[in-house]
């Protein structure tokens, strides 16, 4: 050994010389190891198993994800769809106000053009006839003719009124005033006013038969008909305020 | 006992397939020559029959990746000693440190321990007698045959340590074998 300086050489060569048994217990426990069905972490169906769990996972985690967010949304399009219906709830209120007050008066309005139409109706004029067309013109003629040659005493100040004198007292003027009230088929209603010297007006509604309340002398002869009436109503009226 | 080459190769199909009689003849046919192995990286018996164990269930695990290309022997001298590296690690701790116990100093062999053990089993008792980083590196480089540079990667080592602990390892080796086969002569 001395002479031999090569150390690997000496070890490598005094290995091979080797010759020690292992016990049997070696054997029976690698035998035992063997039989053993390896751990379940080490098998094919655990990491199969576990990569689907992972994967279950993850598609849970995406779904939930996706689901929070679809949630979050609506929950978002609830919050705005609330914030409209508060403000819509006040426009409901405003438009049930308005409808209410619309429906009044669609209402007022439906009478009005019922009444309307049943005034146009019972405002139908039948058509005229040649002779009566002749009376008319001749009527007109002579009105036109009355307007030309109509002065009106003390009446300067009366404003959109073209006045008959009914009557002329001392203290007051009783005047036809032009205001159509209400013109049926066949009566008119018309307004009679008194003025006083301080111009202090007081006034009369009266019936007229007839149409075409204008101051065609027809229809003043039917209005003078009425000045006794006209007169009392007025001596009354002026005695009670006197009194 | 050498396995006939002839049969070799139904053995490690049998192996492969989990044949425990395989198995069983192929352990029997190399448990002497990879105990030796286990041995050396071992500090005593009972640990090197330990490591013989897990080497051999790592080598019936892993003979599927056995391409045949190699020498069985071969191969699973190279799974035995990676078992062996692993178990180290696992329950040793291998220290790099410059500062090492000259536990050589404190062994006597006696002319006597030689001729009463075999060359092997005296050649062996050294080489437990090393620290464990210089009994590794002297097994790998000088038993093994591995580089400094394979070394290194297996125990991630810089190759000028590893190359200090092999020549302090080859020089306390060589020094106790001098003194001993001088003052014995």
């Amino acid at each position: 050994m001395s002479k031999n300086n090569n150390i690997e050489d000496f070890f490598n060569a005094s290995m091979e010389q080797f010759n020690d048994v292992p016990d049997d217990s070696v054997w029976s426990g690698i035998n035992e190891n063997l039989e053993q069905k390896p751990p379940f972490y080490k098998t094919g169906v655990f990491w199969l198993a576990s990569l689907l769990g992972i994967l279950l996972l993850i598609g849970s985690i995406n779904y939930v994800g996706s689901t929070q967010e679809k949630i979050n949304g609506l929950l978002n399009d609830n919050k705005k769809l609330e914030l409209q219906n508060e403000e819509m709830g006040h426009q409901l209120i405003e438009c049930s106000y308005r409808s209410l007050e619309a429906e009044r008066i669609l209402e007022e309005y439906t009478q009005l053009e019922k009444s309307e139409k049943e005034e146009k109706k019972s405002a139908i004029i039948p058509p005229i006839k040649k002779e009566t067309q002749k009376d008319y013109d001749k009527l007109e003629k002579e009105y036109i003719q009355f307007k030309e040659n109509y002065t009106a005493p003390k009446l300067e100040e009366i404003p959109n009124v073209v006045p008959q004198v009914i009557e002329t007292t001392t203290d007051s003027n009783l005047y036809l005033d032009g205001d159509i009230i209400i013109q049926e088929k066949t009566k008119t209603e018309v307004k009679i006013y008194s003025y006083d010297k301080d111009k202090n007006r007081e006034e009369i509604k009266i019936e007229v038969e007839g149409v075409k309340p204008d101051f065609r002398p027809e229809f003043f002869e039917k209005v003078k008909d009425k000045t006794d009436k006209v007169k009392d109503f007025f001596k009354r009226k002026k005695k009670k305020k006197e009194e | 006992m050498a396995l006939n080459p002839d049969i070799i190769g139904s053995i490690i199909k049998g192996c492969i397939k989990g044949d425990r009689q395989a198995q069983y003849t192929l352990y029997n046919g190399y448990k002497i020559y990879l105990f030796g192995v286990c041995m050396r990286y071992a500090r005593h018996r009972q640990e090197a029959q330990d490591m013989l164990q897990e080497g051999f269930i790592l080598i019936f695990r892993d003979m599927k990746s056995f391409s045949g290309k190699s020498n069985i022997k071969t191969w699973m001298n190279r799974v035995m000693v990676n078992s062996c590296l692993m178990h180290i690690r696992k329950f040793r701790k291998i220290e790099f440190s410059d500062i090492e116990n000259d536990r050589l100093e404190n062994i006597h062999f006696t002319k006597d321990v030689f001729q009463e053990m075999d060359r092997a089993n005296a050649i062996i008792h050294l080489i437990q007698q090393l620290p464990v980083a210089h009994q590794t590196v002297f097994n790998l480089r000088a038993m093994e045959g591995y580089s400094f540079k394979e070394i290194s990667q297996q125990l991630d080592i810089n190759e000028a340590t590893l190359r200090s602990h092999y020549a302090r390892a080859r020089k306390q080796l060589q020094k106790f074998l001098d003194k001993e086969f001088k003052g014995n002569e």
